[in-house]
């Protein structure tokens, strides 16, 4: 029963945000926190991913320049895929935010990292970038035009009474799903890790039959385990692919 | 024998092009089908429906905050948005359809998320 005390298994503790470095200029709280932190650290590990595999470029790459390559490519055909070569003026701003979800997805999945997307606050404001681009670039675009948007052409007039009011909140429905969805991958995947490990612990722990039961959560964890990493790159390429779909209607208006 | 006929290099050429386009075409279904799983197409059918009904919640709320109709800017916002969500699942089934279409015949065109 000693085991027990010592190992927490609570699984929601893992989502707690701790202050790092205090600072509260004029009472608004601006504390360097373990999510700035790690959010920090996966900026720092792209810059030096992407800077190391672009200081030496080779005729014939290296490993590092070819992860570096492959990257690239894999986002500019998805840019070209979903928004067309008109879309490719975005490449970096896509570029930025799947590299940006995808580490933070993969930080997440080491033992004592904190998972930033875990966070509804950071996957929010994510969402909201997007969807702010999409609207004054489609406003600065098509001007007015942009609007066409919410009145798909060929209805016959009755119906935009129903159909106009059904698009715009199909349309604001959109950065929420976004976020939703990123945010509810990995906090419950995080759970469901935590708790089937805290499992295999607690019944190790309690001894006799108990430990007989044991592996079989352990290799649960396991399987979760290889599940969450498909999950963290899955996650962070359905997040780019929608940014280029919903930027697709920012350049192509019109239904 | 090879060494004299200029085409044999170019057709060569034109022969692994196929073989790795070949190729890369038919690894791209299975990536995309292992992490489309029961439990993620249920998320997003989820997520898609639940946030239009929410979108519609909070702008009849605000309809009614604003003009002061009560119950009626949520009643026909709720019904709104609930048809808003239904909209988005089709859609979003729609384009997962191209999209695993597109897969199959070739790399995806630009049609796609139009919908």
């Amino acid at each position: 029963m000693l085991v027990l005390r010592l190992i927490d298994t609570d699984p929601i503790k893992q989502f707690e945000v701790t202050k790092w470095i205090d600072f509260q200029p004029g009472g608004l709280d601006l504390s360097f926190t373990n999510a700035s932190g790690f959010m920090l650290l996966g900026v720092v590990m792209i810059l030096l991913l992407f800077g190391m595999a672009a200081s030496r470029a080779e005729l014939v790459p290296s490993r590092l320049q070819s992860i570096g390559e492959l990257g690239y490519g894999f986002v500019a055909d998805m840019v070209r895929g979903a928004a067309g070569e008109e879309g490719l003026k975005f490449f970096p701003f896509v570029f930025t935010l799947f590299f940006f979800i995808l580490f933070a997805n993969v930080i997440g999945m080491s033992p004592y990292a904190f998972t930033t997307t875990s966070h509804i606050v950071v996957t929010a404001s994510l969402a909201l970038l997007v969807i702010s681009i999409v609207i004054i670039y489609g406003f600065w675009k098509n001007g007015l035009g942009f609007l066409k948007l919410f009145a798909p052409a060929g209805a016959p007039w009755p119906i935009y009474i129903l159909l106009i009011p059904i698009e715009v909140i199909s349309f604001f429905a959109r950065p929420l799903t976004l976020a939703l969805r990123l945010f509810a991958n990995m906090l419950a995947g995080h759970i469901m890790l935590k708790l089937f490990a805290g499992f295999a612990v607690t019944l190790a722990g309690l001894g006799g039959a108990y430990i007989a039961i044991a592996p079989l959560a352990f290799g649960m964890g396991i399987a979760l385990n290889a599940l969450e990493f498909l999950v963290a790159g899955l996650q962070a390429y359905v997040f780019a692919i929608l940014t280029c779909v919903y930027l697709n209607d920012a350049l192509h208006p019109s239904h | 024998m090879s060494s004299d006929d200029p085409d044999s290099l170019g057709d060569r050429i034109a022969k692994a092009k196929a073989a790795r386009d070949a190729k890369t075409n038919a690894e791209r279904p299975g990536d995309v089908k292992a992490g489309e799983s029961a439990g993620a197409l249920a998320l997003r059918y989820g997520a898609e429906f639940g946030a239009s009904v929410f979108v519609g919640i909070l702008f009849g709320l605000g309809i009614d905050h604003l003009a002061g109709t009560r119950p009626w800017g949520l009643l026909v916002m709720l019904g709104l948005g609930l048809a808003a969500g239904t909209l988005n699942m089709v859609r979003a089934y729609r384009e997962m359809n191209a999209r695993a279409a597109a897969n199959q015949n070739g790399p995806p065109g630009p049609e796609n998320g139009t919908g």
